[in-house]
């Protein structure tokens, strides 16, 4: 499944990334990597963002960006 | 005559570097800034015992790619320019993810100081960090410094002089056991060559370099003779890296690499405790980011920005016209000619006083903006409104 269908606080480990090189260095660089832990805080009006915990920051992904986040729910 | 030391200040954005230089620097801060760029670094020098310390402010960063204008800017200087020592100034409550620019800087092999900021916030949130782990893991120095406290300023700043003075000694970046094999089968086959225009010193950054595919590398061996020979050792590795990885991508194995490497730093040097005390901000952020809530909590701070502004600001706005006009009047009668006050009165004070006139709407409207940006609110507001501008 991918990051977007995740629920208002369940959690997940990353799988994949199926994003350019590009946007996955930005990733990384934010700490978004393999196997890490995330958990879904909120989305906004019609999903259009949301909210995501990890290693105990907060970052806001857009739909687009979500949907191409492989995980798994845990 | 004091002996000078170029400081690269590198840090990600908003972990308080340029707080850090004012607390080093004091009342004797001189701050020049660099033009040229869209986003500019700044310049302090000071004086500390002996020595005249300048430091450069670098744009902050998350990573050293290419990603944005401020990466490219910072990766130009620390890889390009001419400094002593960088310090790299980290946020101690997001240790994990600052910790993987610092990963990026110590593979540059430079002089280089982790000035940990922030410690007093660290703490309260009961995050523990073990500087004597964490200096022992990485191999460089670690100061937990507080800017907005003044606290172990001074400790960093001879650190900092000591670093200096001693000779550089390679840092503990190490990588997978994967990587590492194929680190060394690279280095044995350049050690075997022995080829003249290695460095024997350098083989293991060779390695690295040629292992990451990095341009530069490449384009100073394709040329050699020995090229054809290590380009399928160099092939060799790639595929055993594809296999255990999972990927055909370098890049990704490298940043995958770089990023379990700081795991595994986190995990054995610092300790999170729980805090009984309730997070305001928390809780403040499920009333402000609430989907259905949220935009209009947006639209009543705009309307009362507004209202602020034009009913506040009437207040000053009738007292500033009836001053110039008053004194447009007193000047009418004082001056005789009438070319003359009527150029003084309508013409100047009229024209300053119709600027005068707005200032206060324009102070409210940017207190209440700048109140909105620094308390963090404009960025919940982009996550509310992201979906309607893109």
């Amino acid at each position: 499944m991918t990051l977007d269908l995740l629920e208002n606080g369940q959690m997940a480990k990353i799988l994949n990334f199926n994003v350019t090189e590009k946007l996955l260095e930005r990733f990384f660089s934010l700490g978004l990597s393999k196997f890490k832990t995330i958990k879904k805080v909120e989305s906004s009006l019609g999903s259009s963002t949301i909210l995501i915990e990890c290693n105990r920051n907060f970052l806001m992904l857009r739909y687009d960006e979500a949907k191409s986040i492989e995980v798994e729910r845990i | 005559m004091r002996k000078i030391i170029k400081i690269a200040l590198v840090g990600q954005p908003n972990v308080g570097k340029t707080l850090l230089i004012n607390s080093l620097s004091g009342s004797h801060l001189k701050v020049g800034n660099f033009p040229g760029v869209t986003v500019e670094k700044s310049e302090a020098k000071f004086n500390y015992k002996n020595y005249e310390i300048k430091i450069i402010d670098l744009p902050g960063t998350y990573s050293i790619n290419d990603y944005s204008l401020e990466e490219r800017i910072t990766k130009e200087f620390i890889d390009r320019d001419d400094y002593d020592i960088i310090v790299n100034v980290a946020d101690s409550a997001n240790l994990e993810r600052n910790l993987i620019l610092t990963t990026q800087i110590m593979e540059r092999n430079k002089k280089m100081i982790l000035a940990l900021n922030m410690s007093d916030e660290a703490s309260k949130e009961g995050i523990n960090i073990d500087t004597k782990v964490l200096q022992n893991l990485l191999g460089i120095p670690c100061i937990s410094v507080s800017a907005s406290l003044k606290s172990n300023l001074n400790e960093l700043m001879d650190r900092i002089i000591d670093i200096h003075n001693l000779p550089y000694t390679p840092n503990k970046r190490i990588f997978s056991d994967v990587i590492e094999d194929e680190i060394w089968a690279i280095c044995d086959f350049l050690k075997a060559k022995n080829d003249i225009n290695i460095d024997e010193l350098n083989y293991r950054n060779v390695a690295i370099a040629l292992l990451k595919q990095d341009n530069k590398i490449y384009k100073i061996l394709h040329d050699k003779p020995i090229w054809i020979e290590l380009s399928k050792v160099i092939e060799n590795s790639h595929n055993n890296l594809y296999i255990h990885y999972k990927t055909k991508s370098i890049n990704e194995i490298f940043m995958q690499e770089c990023s379990d490497f700081v795991s595994g730093v986190i995990a054995k040097s610092v300790a999170f405790h729980s805090v009984k005390e309730l997070n305001y901000t928390k809780m403040l952020d499920k009333i402000l980011i609430n989907k259905y809530i949220g935009i209009p909590i947006f639209l009543f701070f705009m309307w009362l920005i507004f209202q602020l502004t034009f009913t506040l600001g009437a207040v000053p706005m009738d007292y500033i016209e009836a001053g110039y006009v008053a004194l447009g009047d007193m000047i009418k009668q004082s001056v005789s000619n009438e070319l003359i006050s009527s150029l003084l009165a309508d013409g100047i004070i009229g024209g300053v006083g119709a600027v005068l006139l707005f200032l206060p709407n324009i102070i409210i409207l940017f207190f209440g903006i700048a109140l909105l940006e620094t308390t963090g609110y404009m960025a919940r507001v982009s996550f509310l409104l992201d979906g309607f501008f893109s």
